[in-house]
């Protein structure tokens, strides 16, 4: 065979194009099968749905000795036919392969001369039939693994592919596996307590890593704040809440000023005012609206929402998408005499394919599902009809201190969870009454409908073949589509001071930003301006906030729900100016009077 | 909702209706969640507007299927022996010419056991004694 036509360009570098994830239960798999104690090299594929740059895998399949051409002690290949019928059955389904193979003679192995011939020879053969497929490789070893991938492989360049591993805590032994390079940079100075705890490797894991909250009530905010000042810089939000009276005395940072923003925008100007480097993308809405991709950047969706759908939502999400999900709940029971029975908390975590999910435990109560689906008159009739309770109109009673006590056992699970320096708790339940704090292990059910062997594990988006269906030919795209996409607000600090510096009173004698000729302030939309008047309250005069703060203080329930600070602060500028054009013209006056004299 | 899950079930259910009449079967995954049966035929005693027993069904998914049996409507305009048997609940919100059917909650679904077809024969039973306090405890 002539070498130099079958060279590689080997780069050495773990591409940031493509990234393998398995659960540690699928490497555990992986390694039983190919590391036996017999020495033998063996071989495996790995089955991934390719989404947003990351490939899920959705399926180990070990091939056995007889569906083997080679497999010995130095040499293992399947059978030309196996390879056929398993790739092209991958690669017809929209799969993409990856090729494993072991070398029970290493710790941490590498591929060698023979390996990069045979990769290269897959390419050529396989890159003609599939241009639009990439082409994995891996080799086992007892302590690491070593991968290389064909971005495209219709070119000989070859990377390194970086590889996340799902609850990589519950592995028997360590193992160590190409990743990328981080991305952002750690302010040693800032962090530097911080650091002392967790090593330069865990602050730069905090600051790597996206985190999306649902609900930014009374415990969502607590979580973002904390994550924030602790140092992660990415944040997703999404509630579709604005914020109300009865939200100040839990939402941390929120003022009377803020009664009727969005509370994704109010807390997301907190979160930048805790750490200046954090970007927040924005949604006013559910967290199903938001678009899936968004979504799936999240390193950890954390749910902190009062609907059971939500939570589902984000259960179903993570186990589709390979993500982390930590799921947060508070509850406060009371009897007739209104007095406190139960104060509990809820901490989930829900690790796709390593931890039981929220289906796994039960935590899907139908009945609380159907009355949450239902429309003000459908419970209004039921309630009538006798079907459900009055109550379940009435809110549910909450106190800050115990979100305090979950926001802060959330952000601690968290921090275990990506900076690896104790093993994160699969579900921590604790008593506000009789502080007690219980911590539980758990395992995913192998008959449940979301993680489950029928289930939805590594899937990515929702999609199926229409071909064979009844009806045929329909519309069967993923929830969050495009066509349903919803606009997110970027939150930074940037944005924060741009809407200080440019805040003047307009034509219509508003506050707000400067004109834009370009009209591109108005793409910012309502929530911009949210972020204006709270920039503009915290920047105003000492005199104003004062003024502010006793109008706020008398305030009537009623009154709460109109003038928002900004208003509140742009009247009180025209006032000003009105004082002002007074005492100019009794200036005047007196001046003139003078000279009349 | 797994739509994985989901097609296969409606192809039961389709195959399933076929052994006994031949309804015409779509759904929407996408939008509306939703599995409609056109022209069924209800049982003796329920007539429509037209004085025949055909009416159409839709099974109302939502998101949150399996974990929730779905809602039933029924066409708007069928009535049992001229009346509107308290399973019609007129009050209730449901798509443009149907009328929710108010099936009642199975206290032991399972969603990983029953599914649109038990949910079909659930209908079935309830429909054909739409006037018990509990067509499926009476049935």
């Amino acid at each position: 065979m002539d070498q130099s036509a079958t060279a590689s360009v080997t780069s050495g570098e773990v591409t940031d194009g493509l990234e393998l994830v398995l659960t540690a239960a699928q490497v555990e798999k992986l390694r039983e099968w190919t590391l036996q104690d017999d020495g033998i090299e063996r071989f495996a594929y790995i089955y991934c749905e390719r989404q947003n740059g990351r490939l899920l895998a959705r399926e180990i399949d070990p091939i056995p000795a007889e569906d083997c051409a080679v497999m010995e002690s130095s040499a293992v290949r399947p059978e030309l036919a196996v390879e056929r019928e398993r790739l092209g059955a991958a690669m017809e389904e929209g799969l993409v392969p990856i090729m494993v193979h072991s070398h029970p003679f290493s710790q941490r192995p590498g591929f060698s001369a023979l390996d990069d011939d045979i990769m290269e020879s897959y390419r050529k053969w396989l890159g003609k039939l599939y241009p639009e497929t990439p082409l994995g490789f891996v080799v086992v070893g007892h302590r690491g693994v070593d991968t290389a991938v064909y971005t495209d492989p219709t070119e000989p360049q070859r990377d390194r592919l970086g590889v996340d591993i799902v609850g990589e805590w519950t592995l028997d032994t360590p193992l160590e596996t190409p990743s990328t390079a981080p991305d952002v940079s750690v302010d040693a100075d800032r962090y530097d307590r911080s650091i002392r705890a967790l090593t330069d490797d865990g602050q730069q894991q905090v600051a790597d890593t996206t985190v999306g909250i649902a609900g930014l009530g009374g415990l969502g905010s607590m979580v973002a704040l904390q994550l924030a000042r602790f140092g992660v810089q990415e944040f997703v939000f999404a509630d579709p809440d604005v914020v109300e009276r009865s939200n100040l005395p839990r939402i941390y940072g929120a003022t009377a000023a803020d009664i009727g923003r969005d509370k994704v925008d109010v807390v997301g100007e907190q979160v930048v005012r805790a750490n200046p480097d954090a970007e927040i993308r924005a949604y006013n809405d559910r967290v199903q609206a938001v678009p899936e991709r968004v979504l799936a950047e999240c390193d950890v969706v954390i749910g902190a929402v009062d609907r059971l759908s939500a939570r589902l939502y984000c259960n179903e999400f993570a186990t589709r998408h390979l993500r982390y999900y930590i799921d947060g709940g508070v509850a406060i029971e009371t009897d007739d005499d209104e007095r406190v029975t139960e104060e509990r908390g809820l901490i989930q975590l829900v690790a796709p394919g390593v931890t039981a999910c929220l289906d796994c435990l039960g935590r899907n109560d139908p009945e609380h599902l159907r009355v949450e689906e239902m429309s003000d008159d459908e419970i209004e009739a039921d309630i009538e009809r006798g079907y459900i309770d009055e109550d379940v109109r009435s809110p549910e009673p909450a106190i800050t201190p115990l979100n305090g006590m979950a926001a802060s056992s959330i952000s601690r699970l968290f921090t275990k969870l990506v900076t690896g320096y104790s093993s994160p708790t699969d579900y921590l339940r604790f008593d506000g009454l009789d502080e007690e704090l219980v911590d539980v292990g758990t395992h995913p059910s192998n008959d449940c409908i979301t993680c489950g062997a029928d289930g939805m594990l590594g899937v990515g988006e929702q999609a199926f073949e229409t071909d064979a269906l009844v009806g045929g030919d329909i519309d069967v795209s993923s929830p969050a589509s495009e066509a349903e996409a919803v606009e997110a607000t970027t939150i930074t600090d940037d944005t924060l001071q741009e809407a200080s510096s440019d805040t003047g009173t307009a034509d219509d004698g508003t506050v707000g930003p400067a004109p834009d000729p370009a009209g591109t302030a108005s793409a910012a939309g309502p929530a911009a301006q949210a972020i204006e008047s709270t920039a503009w309250g915290s920047t105003a005069d000492p005199g104003a906030a004062g003024a502010q703060q006793t109008a706020d203080s008398s305030m009537s329930p009623a009154s709460d729900c109109s003038p928002s600070g900004a208003t509140r602060l742009s009247r009180a500028a025209r006032e000003r100016k009105w004082l002002l054009g007074l005492a100019v013209l009794a200036f005047v006056a007196v001046k003139w009077l003078r000279s009349r004299s | 909702m797994n739509p994985n899950r989901v097609v296969p079930e409606v192809q039961e259910l389709h195959e399933m209706i076929k052994q006994r009449q031949n309804p015409i079967m779509s759904y929407d995954l996408a939008d509306e969640l939703e599995v409609r049966i056109e022209q069924l035929r209800f049982p003796e005693g329920w007539e429509n507007s037209d004085g025949t027993r055909f009416g159409d069904v839709i099974f109302d998914l939502s998101r949150t299927y399996p974990r929730k049996q779905p809602k039933v409507y029924v066409s708007g305009d069928m009535r049992y022996e001229g009346d509107s048997p308290h399973v019609l609940y007129a009050r209730s919100v449901a798509p443009a010419g149907f009328i929710k059917y108010c099936i009642h909650t199975l206290p032991d679904w399972d969603p990983a056991e029953h599914d649109l077809k038990t949910m079909f024969n659930v209908l079935e039973v309830s429909l054909e004694n739409p006037r018990a306090k509990n067509p499926l405890m009476e049935a």
